[in-house]
């Protein structure tokens, strides 16, 4: 067997999820060891994924978030090389696999929300880049807007992240909402937004970094069927103005290139 | 700032007391890059807090030496990054595989001991130091089974990798008291023909021998005292002054318990032939 070959038939070993005995003898001829090694590398994994979906293993139970995880394992295959990532990739796995997944374990719609929700958390705390590399000014209208690298927007159909709180009531009762998720610059903790239908519009319009502020709020209002008159506008106003506040908002790009 | 006498891997679990309560002997800090790079929030404001302070040096956990799969150009661009921006004086990983086609399994997983796979590796540490700009060290592992009939011992393959790579060791004492214990050698006999000139710095850290069949290296344990001695022999090997770096990843004592072992390697390394020397 070529060293590479090697490799390939001890990775195999180590992810499926029940290894054939041959397979594992075929590593050489101390199989307890393997068997070792199989242990630590999943006890690895197993307390990554666990840690970042806590909420998701309790609402489901040990046992079907723990098969989950082996599929995952065996047939999604962990590919970061950093371990904080593989949770994330479980989660494209889940989302990719849901219908099977949801079938054989009876998980209901609003588990894959609350992974995703928690995901988004991890990513949000973990987001990288600090300071602005890109030219930032005070917020104009005819500019684009600029937001924190460290924000996730998130369109759910059930409102999980009132899990916990005390509106956790219909927590698990389906009811569209849309989200974003931030870091407090200064404390670095994770603060969660509900956003009306118009400011979610428009903060997924200036995430797309396509079109200055006055065009997403026209494009947001229109979408919403709503006019822009005084009252729109002194919402808009309030939007804006806590958004910057808490650092989710930037400024503007300064690109002069710009209408 | 020079990195000498004791220092201690920064975990998350850790940061609050060594910046509140900093043992006096502590003199540096090794992080592994793969836990800072590309991450924002609490972590680099630790990190910098850290380097204010003491000097750092890098250990890598994912560059899997001994793997078949390239280098990945974006890990080592990014690492090159971090390990410029701490001054990092080398950077190390381990002489092992642990990414198979894209798979990366999170584990140091063992490599024959044959010139092959000493080739390999020492090709692939080449290709690391010129991308990285700086020189690097690799680190003898902790094995549990043997991939492949070997053709040498575990120094004579450490040995061949850091000649034909032109790189230093880091030697882990625990790894050899483990790897001795395990596969029933002598480990002060194996720590003696390790490439002892090449070492650059040392690992310790404390292992679970609750299975006396399989010893398994945790660094959730407290040194053992056979491990101390083991250090202290290493040390009365080598005639420089080498850092040696405690390891404490999980399963974390008090704080004023793991100060106490920061206090006795300190001990352990002012009675070094090397330090004795320095003194006199």
């Amino acid at each position: 067997m070529s060293w590479l070959a090697y490799q390939r038939r001890v990775r195999d070993v180590l992810l499926a999820e029940d290894p054939a005995a041959a397979d594992i003898a075929a590593l050489g001829p101390d199989p307890a060891r393997w068997k070792a090694y199989r242990r630590l590398v999943r006890t690895r994994f197993y307390r990554t994924i666990d840690h970042a979906f806590e909420r998701v293993e309790n609402l489901i139970g040990a046992e079907p978030f723990r098969r989950a995880v082996d599929r995952f394992l065996a047939v999604g295959r962990p590919r970061s090389i950093y371990l904080r990532d593989i949770p994330g990739e479980f989660l494209q796995f889940l989302q990719t696999h849901w219908k099977t997944l949801a079938a054989e374990l009876a998980l209901a719609d609003y588990v894959l929300d609350l992974a995703r929700y928690e995901w988004a958390e991890l990513e949000t705390a973990y987001a990288h880049q600090e300071v602005p590399t890109i030219a930032v000014v005070p917020l104009e209208m005819h500019r684009m807007a600029v937001l924190t690298p460290a924000h996730r927007l998130l369109d759910l159909e059930h409102p999980v992240h009132r899990l916990g709180t005390e509106q956790e009531h219909d927590a698990l009762v389906r009811g569209p909402i849309s989200l974003c998720l931030y870091r407090d610059p200064k404390t670095h903790d994770i603060e969660t937004l509900e956003l009306t239908p118009v400011a979610a519009r428009i903060l997924a319009l200036v995430e797309r970094q396509k079109f200055p502020l006055d065009e997403v709020v026209r494009n947001a209002a229109e979408v919403a069927g709503t006019p822009i008159d005084i009252a729109f506008v002194e919402a808009l106003s309030v939007l804006l103005a806590d958004l910057l506040e808490r650092g989710v908002l930037w400024g503007s790009l300064a690109d002069t290139n710009q209408k | 700032m020079a990195v000498r006498g004791v220092g201690l891997g920064l975990r998350w679990a850790l940061v609050d007391d060594l910046l509140q309560r900093p043992p006096p002997e502590l003199a540096w800090i090794e992080v592994a890059p793969e836990n800072f790079m590309r991450r924002g929030g609490r972590f680099p404001a630790a990190l910098a807090a850290c380097a204010a302070r003491w000097p750092i040096v890098t250990h890598g956990l994912t560059m899997s030496l001994g793997g078949a799969d390239p280098l990945s150009p974006e890990y080592i661009r990014t690492l090159a990054e971090f390990v410029r921006s701490v001054e990092s004086p080398w950077h190390s990983d381990h002489l092992c595989f642990g990414i198979v086609d894209g798979v990366a399994m999170h584990e140091l997983l063992p490599l024959p001991f044959t010139e092959q796979a000493a080739v390999h590796v020492a090709a692939r540490v080449r290709q690391a130091q010129d991308a990285l700009g700086v020189a690097m060290a690799v680190e003898n592992i902790s094995y549990y089974a043997k991939p492949g009939a070997a053709e040498m011992d575990e120094a004579e393959f450490a040995s061949l990798v850091v000649e034909k790579a032109g790189c230093s060791l880091l030697l882990d004492v625990n790894n050899v008291y483990v790897n001795a214990k395990n596969h029933g050698y002598d480990a002060r006999a194996m720590i003696a023909k390790m490439p002892l000139d090449r070492v650059v710095q040392i690992h310790v850290a404390g292992h679970d021998d609750s299975d006396p069949e399989l010893i398994i290296d945790t660094h959730a344990e407290p040194l053992k005292s056979d491990v101390y001695d083991l250090l202290a022999f290493t040390l009365s090997q080598i005639d420089r002054d080498i850092p040696v770096l405690l390891e404490r990843d999980d399963n974390f004592p008090d704080w004023p318990e793991l100060c106490g072992e920061i206090a006795k390697l300190a001990a352990i390394i002012s009675r070094a032939p090397a330090r004795q020397e320095h003194a006199s």
